[in-house]
């Protein structure tokens, strides 16, 4: 009995068990998805909770799932790198838009940090938490070198992307409903600005063009945040 | 030789590439966004074939959400350091993100009605 318990043991730690678990879990949450497409049936939310659940019930550590998932952390900053195939694609209805894109995402930047600082204020926040949340609308691998430089606290910083990312995923589409916002190159803009990737992977759910011009405004936002960021930082 | 395989390599070399100027630059911007960049010029001045990294790109980017699921099951390990105020934290970050596709989305889509370019 004990020889089959330690087994199982063994089983449940493997790298293969996990990393099964994490693609596993997701497309079921995917299938449910499609089956019921409610808000909160997001894939993301469902296998997350689901795996969270599962490692707590099974007393894995977090740092153990994350070596076993490591190629797909590393699939994750690659997955940046094929956008500007879609970009490539989308040229000519980005040089359309070249100058309002510029200034819409310019402006985005500007937005995302100063609605932090003021929100935080609000809140009664330590200034190293509103640090952590300014670069939170900036794809992850810039929003951490980011935090870091400007004294945030870049754990924080990585839980303040996702919660950005999933809620723009999520909701996005409905707050542009209500907002009337239509058009199809905003609407990428926007999500790939607030949301970055998660947001695009939304975006290229609607469409070519509003995945595409979200491909690059999660460049376009990471180079304004980072440019932005120490200025107001100054400023203020 | 397949064309996925091919397609496979250019994108890895060019990640690679990106990475070599992000760490010469002192991390400034990471080399995947770099990365991107320099894929994209090569796509515009024709030196990468579209058709060469076209299937690769297309399974990739319609598979990217399941990539982010490590490290939003990271929230179990993070979430005891704001354990306090998670939910004024989190209200904080959808307010402002919600904020974001407001303005950009409205900017943008005046924009372009306005210049129509």
């Amino acid at each position: 009995m004990e020889k089959i318990v330690t087994f199982v043991e063994q089983i449940l730690h493997s790298h293969i068990f996990l990393l099964t678990l994490t693609v596993g879990l997701y497309y079921a949450a995917q299938l449910l998805h499609r089956r019921f497409s409610y808000m909160i049936f997001n894939p993301i939310i469902v296998s997350s909770l689901l795996i969270i659940i599962f490692l707590r019930t099974m007393n894995i550590e977090y740092a153990e799932y994350f070596e076993a998932n490591a190629i797909i952390n590393f699939l994750l900053s690659l997955s940046v790198v094929p956008l500007s195939y879609l970009m490539h694609k989308n040229m000519n209805r980005i040089k359309e838009h070249k100058v309002s894109i510029l200034i819409s995402t310019f402006v985005g930047s500007i937005v995302g940090v100063l609605s932090i600082v003021v929100l935080a204020r609000l809140c009664g926040f330590e200034e190293a938490i509103s640090l952590s949340l300014q670069p939170k609308s900036v794809t992850t691998p810039i929003a951490l070198s980011v935090s870091a430089s400007i004294g945030g606290i870049p754990p924080i910083t990585a839980l303040a992307v996702v919660i950005a990312g999933i809620f723009g995923n999520v909701a996005g589409a409905w707050i542009m409903k209500v907002c009337r916002i239509t058009d199809p190159v905003a609407r990428g803009l926007a999500l790939g600005s607030a949301s970055h990737a998660v947001g695009t992977a939304r975006a290229l759910e609607m469409g070519a063009i509003e995945g595409a011009i979200g491909g690059a405004a999660i460049g376009l936002m990471g180079l304004f945040t980072a440019i932005v960021l120490p200025v107001i930082g100054a400023v203020i | 030789m397949s064309r996925e395989l091919k397609g496979i390599a250019i994108i890895l070399g060019v990640y690679l590439v990106g990475e070599i100027l992000s760490r010469l630059i002192g991390g400034f911007m990471p080399g995947s966004i770099l990365g991107m960049i320099l894929l994209f010029v090569l796509l515009q001045y024709g030196v990468v074939a579209e058709e060469d990294i076209k299937g690769v790109c297309n399974f990739m980017l319609s598979n990217m959400m399941l990539l982010f699921v490590p490290v939003t099951v990271g929230i179990m390990v993070n979430y005891t350091l704001i354990a306090e105020d998670w939910i004024a934290i989190s209200l904080c970050v959808v307010a402002s993100t919600a904020i974001v596709i407001i303005i950009v989305g409205l900017l943008q889509q005046t924009l372009s009605r306005l210049w129509k370019k």
